[in-house]
């Protein structure tokens, strides 16, 4: 049904393709370091993604629908449903996103093993924690969309550090970079796991009354 | 077999108290009917009994699976009347005839397939019973189910209601119409929400 | 409903020596802090640097207040007792105020020790991360009208954000290998007079922790238990059996 809403996923997708557009115009291409480049494909990935995330739960209850979706289907389904259209969402961005980010500013080196792997881990950390927050402040009253970005934001920080920095390790050929980048996957694994597994046991307890 | 108990239940919203110390119980066959002024808190009640709401204090005791219908609770209306009784009862694991159910509720089957952005408010009130029929529950919690519905689709409710009860079954119904009130309580309980 | 009991009468004597003794205590930390410790070897400005004393404790406090703040969290979520979402909310207040001094002293430090008191250094970085989940946890609360939900929210938020929290621990240390912010010191570098004065300010701000949380959390209860008792109870609802109609259907 998310499906058919398909106009989320292409707003979210225009919203990363041009803040890309303007962050290139700003910026030099070869000049910039390459944990810059890190933070800039991060920072640019994290907020497209959030604008899209955001409403995953809003809809549902502004439409009157939530009510019926609580009697009918049980706490962990309705989530794990948010969660995988909201993984979805995420990997789409980074798809459309990074290869566009690559020709736009070329970092010095691009491994892309460990590319893919930040991607992925990074991604579904991402959509774990952010769908989430989706659900708390859904049940909010007033103020919702500035206050998703507000209580995502702290959580998601580690997230953001832990990526950009693993991104680094992907940009440049420095092999204690490299070889840091790896551990952080191992982290990055840690954190999504650790991340949706909370969110899977809280949310019963934010959906129900 | 479907039977309802409510054991002291309170509710009330800040400063406001709604009800207090509400027991009630139905068994099998009988029917519940919760009367009130508008905004009395009769459609908060049911929700308590559906469970929608926690209530303050007190325990609401259900035995069996329910069928839930209110005014404030919509359905899909971005998917066609069919896809929304298969998807809630995908949901439940249920292999209801969506056709059939439709015929039920006095919905034309060529309107099935329509979305349910585009029906009337008459066909999504006979959607949502529909919806809330899925499964054959042994408690039906009605909150308002005339609404809407023209004289045809009262009927329907009634002949329903009918055969639910004599089937054994439980509901729950909310009314603002005295005369509908008063015909669905026979036989059974009535709660009133009103002034001290 | 239960009754409100009338809070216990103060024990008298017994808190109020408690208190005197603490006010004592801390008294002779800062004294002792500014006094009569010899100033730190290797650092700066010796003299000043003794803010560790009061640095410290700050912390040690904000942790235990956090870890109360999480604690009550968990209950309420489990019992769904307003009374612990008001505990956990004290908590998480007094946290966020012993964080932002913890942050004050150690601008102080800073600056004396390193010229500028903020430097973007690593620790202070996580410490600004870690006030804006408070700030987001307050503004979650502000945000939601009807008093269940939001503890429910509430709780749910802190126990989300400090799941999170480890993680960022994680990569700081690991992401600049050297911070400015002095490590290790807890553990050997501590002349006994340190440690003494140290240790001293970490039990006088605890229990001031302590202290604070009570008062604040007796008062919020209060006032809880007189809101309920100031509802009137307007609507009676009634139950009648009808009477069975002639023709059963």
């Amino acid at each position: 049904m998310e499906l058919r809403t398909r106009y989320a996923v292409g707003a979210v997708a225009l919203f990363a393709v041009t803040t890309l557009v303007a962050v290139s115009g700003a910026v030099s291409g070869t000049g910039v370091r390459s944990d810059v480049k890190a933070a800039l494909l991060w920072i640019i990935l994290l907020f497209a993604a959030l604008s899209g995330l955001s409403r995953a739960f809003v809809r549902e209850e502004e439409a009157g629908t939530a009510d019926a979706l609580r009697l009918a289907a049980p706490a962990t389904a309705v989530y794990a449903g948010k969660w995988l259209f909201n993984t979805a969402l995420v990997l789409v961005v980074e798809a459309v996103s990074v290869p566009l980010f690559l020709l736009a500013l070329p970092p010095e080196t691009v491994n892309f093993r460990l590319l893919i792997g930040v991607l992925l881990l990074g991604g579904l950390g991402l959509s774990g924690a952010a769908t989430f927050v989706a659900a708390l402040i859904a049940q909010a009253s007033a103020g919702k969309s500035a206050l998703f970005f507000i209580v995502a934001f702290p959580v998601l920080m580690p997230l953001l550090l832990l990526a950009t920095q693993a991104t680094v390790g992907v940009f440049d050929a420095v092999p204690a970079h490299h070889a840091r980048a790896v551990g952080d996957l191992g982290v990055l694994a840690a954190y999504a796991v650790v991340m949706t597994a909370a969110a899977l046991m809280l949310f019963g307890y934010v959906w129900h009354e | 077999m479907g039977g309802l108990t409510l054991d002291n239940v309170t509710m009330a919203y800040g400063p406001r108290v709604l009800f207090a110390g509400v027991c009630a119980q139905a068994g099998p066959g009988e029917t519940l009917v919760v009367t009130g002024a508008n905004g009395a808190g009769k459609s908060t009640l049911l929700k308590i009994i559906a469970g929608l709401v926690r209530p303050e204090e007190g325990r609401v005791r259900r035995e069996g699976a329910f069928g839930y219908a209110a005014p404030d609770v919509h359905l899909y209306a971005e998917l066609t009347g069919r896809e929304n009784l298969a998807f809630f009862a995908g949901l439940r694991g249920l292999a209801d005839d969506p056709d059939a159910l439709l015929a039920r509720v006095g919905l034309p089957r060529g309107r099935g397939g329509d979305l349910v952005g585009a029906y009337s408010s008459g066909m999504r009130q006979r959607l949502k019973l529909a919806v809330s029929l899925l499964g054959e529950p042994p408690l039906l919690i009605w909150d308002e189910p005339t609404l809407a519905l023209d004289a045809a689709g009262g009927e329907r409710v009634e002949e329903i209601l009918g055969r639910h009860r004599r089937g054994g079954g439980v509901a729950v119904l909310a009314a603002n119409d005295p005369v509908e009130a008063d015909r669905w309580a026979a036989g059974g309980v009535r709660l009133h929400i009103g002034a001290a | 409903m239960n009754e409100a009991r009338p809070p216990a009468p103060n024990s008298g004597g017994g808190e109020a020596i408690g208190r005197i003794a603490l006010l004592l205590l801390l008294c002779a930390t800062t004294a002792g802090g500014f006094l009569w410790l010899p100033p730190a070897r290797g650092f700066q400005n010796p003299a000043l640097a003794r803010i560790v004393v009061f640095h410290v404790p700050c912390s040690m406090a904000a942790y235990l207040a956090s870890g109360v703040a999480t604690w009550y969290a968990i209950q309420y979520l489990r019992r769904r007792d307003l009374g612990d979402d008001i505990k956990s909310r004290v908590s998480f207040a007094l946290a966020l105020l012993f964080w932002v001094l913890t942050t004050l002293t150690g601008a102080i430090f800073a600056k004396v020790q390193w010229g500028a008191y903020w430097n973007w250094d690593i620790k202070q970085g996580a410490i600004l991360m870690l006030t804006l989940i408070y700030v987001a946890y307050f503004a979650l609360r502000a945000a939601v009208a009807d008093p269940r939900k939001r503890a429910t929210l509430a709780a749910a938020y802190c126990l989300f954000a400090a799941l999170s929290a480890p993680f960022l621990t994680y990569v700081l240390p690991n992401s600049t290998p050297d911070t400015l912010h002095p490590k290790g010191t807890l553990q050997g570098g501590l002349s006994p007079e340190y440690s003494l004065t140290l240790w001293g300010g970490v039990l006088g701000l605890c229990l001031v922790y302590v202290w604070a949380f009570r008062v604040h959390v007796a008062v919020e209860t209060l006032q809880m238990r007189l809101h309920k008792r100031a509802r009137r109870q307007r609507r009676v609802v009634s139950a009648t059996v009808w009477p069975p109609a002639p023709a059963q259907n």
